[in-house]
């Protein structure tokens, strides 16, 4: 896959195959996430960093910055009303204009996002981006925004991978390239069923490396949902325990082969870093 | 690469009276039981000591299983029999033990084992903590091993791995954990020097071969076996995770491949970690790839070691086994025939943190757990196993417990599109969110209506 930003710089995402000892190995790309839409918790997080949450796209700017991300993610807000399409398309093009980063844009799960998804690819020009995610409900709308802007697609599955396979199937049917494809499957945070999902990761990879051409998309994987574990904010949201949360499921992440993952925290993403460097120094 | 015995194959050996004398109807269903490790040949009633050796031959695990105890705790590590989760790979779970320097300021000493003991996770009905506590004896007098030991006896019961540079050191403190199995390290400096004169009275305990040059373990441990040990862990001090991922694939690869020089279960001793990143990302990996013990650096900090639990909790669950909760009405706090029911799905990982968040927040209600095999919410509704009849059928088998025309009724919110459905019967229902963590805002409001 390859993604296309800024000055036509492009970066190119191979798949790895699983290997116990790394043998191989591609590190991951690491991507930080800047929502449009920041709920308590973000916020919370964001201001620990000693990020500027005041306004999203001197976030957006602020992270990549301070932290050099490889990809940067944008988290579409899900409520937006019809007066305020436009105002996100452009949100959004000036965050990849100014970053100068390649970029994933995810739609939270509304009929309004895919519309502001469409705004953003029609005016891109030369940009490929990362857009998503495209599950059996909403494929169709991906396929067609994916294949007339040439745009690259993030596919989302439920922790299966007969069902993993057979989304990666239906999209490559509707004409998209197999590169042009990334998965996630359904992946989620410590102690929110992280060993089922990261286990899947590592099967999807073995698979490949049997020669199973569907799982030769790269994987993603997603590790918010850390934040969300109920011993986090039992007490009140913990970020330090959130932070921990976080890194431990981006190790597994890590350690399973999968070759995006998208983080939220930048101290996780800094400790994310830090370990495929040490990961990477040995292998 | 390693291969299960086949149940045919242990069923050739039983009496195959089926009798039922083991709790199984037949012989063959107790054959399926032995090979799958559910059930030991010491059940059935009628078998030969011969063919009790030979069955157990054939279900011994690539990697052997060794206990180390205290007078009230007994932990076995080792007895994988795979590479992944998915395979067998991590069936017994993995251990964290806490290093304590026995020399040190007593009531310095004491007070990390306190803080350490303190440290307890509940979750899915377990209460997680750290396993060991791996205790340096190095450098102190034999009465000063005895009397250090004996104070930390009063501070903890957990089972111990004993560290020294003599074998008199172990003997005196074997002394003072009298009705213990502890397990004893043999570095490679003690094997160099040769202490080991009197090692075989230690037999009985496990021998864990700690070196921290990988390609001298073989050697360590083969003089171990020569000397009679076979309860031997393999150790090794080391905190660079490239070598670390290297060493423990290798070893499990080889022990699967039936290279029994390395079928037993291995300790990673991460002393010169240099920060909490390094130590967390260190743990994490050599609880991934394979380490049935993990000796924490000193300085972990709690969360980490919290997160640590939760995450060797999580991985060595078994992926075939469905974990459920038993189908029904539970309830949490205070309830009475009007507080809210909360539906959710009996897949244990959900019910567990619903169940959670409420208990923390103190609000009272009931949950409803409906049958969905296991499943959690999005994928029982998806596989269309969470559908309105199935919720308001379970509720109705309730209206002893609760006032059915009034109590208010909160199905997930994945589940919003069986609402109406529901509400067409009667029924008082509310849309929950989608996150656990927001039901006890919606429960308190509810109470205010």
């Amino acid at each position: 896959m390859i993604l296309r930003y800024s000055g036509s710089y492009t970066v190119k995402i191979e798949a790895n195959k699983f290997s116990l000892e790394l043998v191989g190995w591609n590190p991951p790309l690491l991507a930080l996430t800047a929502p449009l839409d920041m709920n308590d918790t973000y916020r919370k997080v964001f201001i620990a960093r000693g990020l500027d949450v005041d306004r999203v796209d001197d976030l957006a700017l602020d992270i990549s910055y301070k932290f050099d991300p490889d990809m940067l993610c944008i988290v579409l807000p899900r409520v937006v009303g019809s007066d305020s399409l436009d105002r996100y398309v452009d949100l959004s093009l000036s965050i990849l204009n100014r970053v100068g980063k390649p970029l994933m844009i995810l739609d939270a799960g509304s009929v309004s996002n895919r519309s502001i998804i469409e705004g953003i690819v029609e005016r891109v020009g030369e940009y490929e981006l990362m857009i998503g995610p495209a599950d059996m409900d909403n494929y169709r709308t991906y396929t067609a925004l994916a294949s007339i802007y040439k745009q690259n697609l993030l596919a989302r599955s439920t922790t299966d991978i007969n069902q993993a396979k057979q989304l990666i199937q239906l999209i490559a049917e509707t004409g998209i390239p197999i590169e042009r494809i990334a998965l996630d499957i359904a992946s989620t945070g410590l102690g929110l069923g992280l060993e089922d999902t990261y286990n899947l990761v590592e099967q999807a990879k073995l698979l490949y490396g049997k020669g199973d051409h569907l799982l030769s998309v790269p994987i993603a994987a997603f590790t918010w949902d850390a934040w969300d574990s109920p011993e986090v904010y039992l007490d009140g949201l913990s970020i330090s325990k959130g932070a921990v949360w976080e890194m431990i499921t981006a190790s597994a992440y890590i350690l399973s082969s999968a070759d995006i993952i998208i983080l939220l925290d930048p101290e996780a993403f800094l400790y994310a870093r830090r370990l495929i460097g040490m990961l990477s120094s040995a292998v | 690469m390693f291969r299960k015995v086949q149940p045919m194959q242990i069923y050739m050996l039983l009496p195959r009276r089926n009798c039922g004398g083991c709790g199984v109807t037949t012989c063959l269903a107790f054959a399926a039981k032995l090979a799958s490790g559910e059930a030991t040949p010491d059940l059935c009633p009628f078998l030969t000591p011969q063919a009790k050796a030979k069955i157990s031959m054939l279900t011994m695990p690539p990697v052997k299983l060794v206990s180390i105890a205290s007078s009230t705790a007994s932990i076995e590590v080792g007895g994988e029999e795979g590479l992944f989760r998915h395979d067998g790979g991590f069936r017994r779970e993995a251990r964290l033990a806490y290093p304590v320097d026995l020399s040190s300021d007593v009531d310095e000493t004491m007070g990390i084992v306190s803080s350490i003991d303190s440290i307890i996770v509940e979750r899915m009905d377990s209460k997680l903590s750290v396993d060991f506590y791996l205790v340096d004896m190095r450098g102190m007098d034999l009465d000063l091993v005895e009397d250090r030991l004996k104070i930390l006896r009063t501070y903890t019961c957990k089972p111990l791995i004993l560290r020294a540079d003599s074998l008199d050191a172990y003997f005196s403190a074997l002394r003072i954990l009298k009705d213990e199995k502890p397990a004893i390290v043999v570095d490679s400096s003690m094997i160099a020097s040769e202490k080991l004169t009197g090692i075989q009275s230690l037999e009985e305990y496990p021998i864990v071969v700690l070196v921290e040059d990988i390609t001298i373990l073989d050697e360590a441990k083969a003089k171990m076996e020569v000397i009679g040990i076979d309860r031997i862990i393999l150790g090794v001090r080391c905190h660079d995770i490239g070598k670390l991922l290297r060493y423990t694939s290798v070893m499990r690869m080889k022990a699967l491949e039936g290279d029994k020089r390395f079928g037993y279960p291995i300790l990673v001793d991460l002393g010169g970690v240099i920060d909490h990143y390094e130590g967390l990302a260190t743990v994490t990996v050599s609880l991934l790839r394979y380490s049935s013990i993990v000796v924490l650096p000193r300085f972990m900090r709690r969360e980490c070691i919290e997160g640590l639990l939760v995450f060797k909790q999580s991985i060595y669950t078994d992926p075939k086994k469905p974990r459920i909760v038993d189908p029904g009405m539970y309830s949490v706090g205070s309830v009475s025939r009007s507080s809210p029911i909360v539906v959710t799905s009996n897949y244990a990982l959900t019910f567990d943190i619903v169940r959670r968040v409420i208990k923390s927040s103190g609000v009272g209600c009931w949950i409803l757990a409906i049958d969905t095999g296991g499943l959690s919410v999005a994928s029982a509704i998806g596989g269309g196993r969470f559908t309105a009849r199935q919720v308001v059928e379970a509720i109705q088998a309730y209206r002893d417990r609760v006032d059915l025309d009034r109590v208010p009724i909160i199905i997930p919110g994945l589940a919003s599109n069986i609402k109406p459905e529901i509400e067409a019967l009667g029924f008082n229902v509310f849309i929950g969110p989608i996150k656990a963590r927001d039901l006890p805002m919606l429960i308190r409001s509810l109470e205010y209506r």
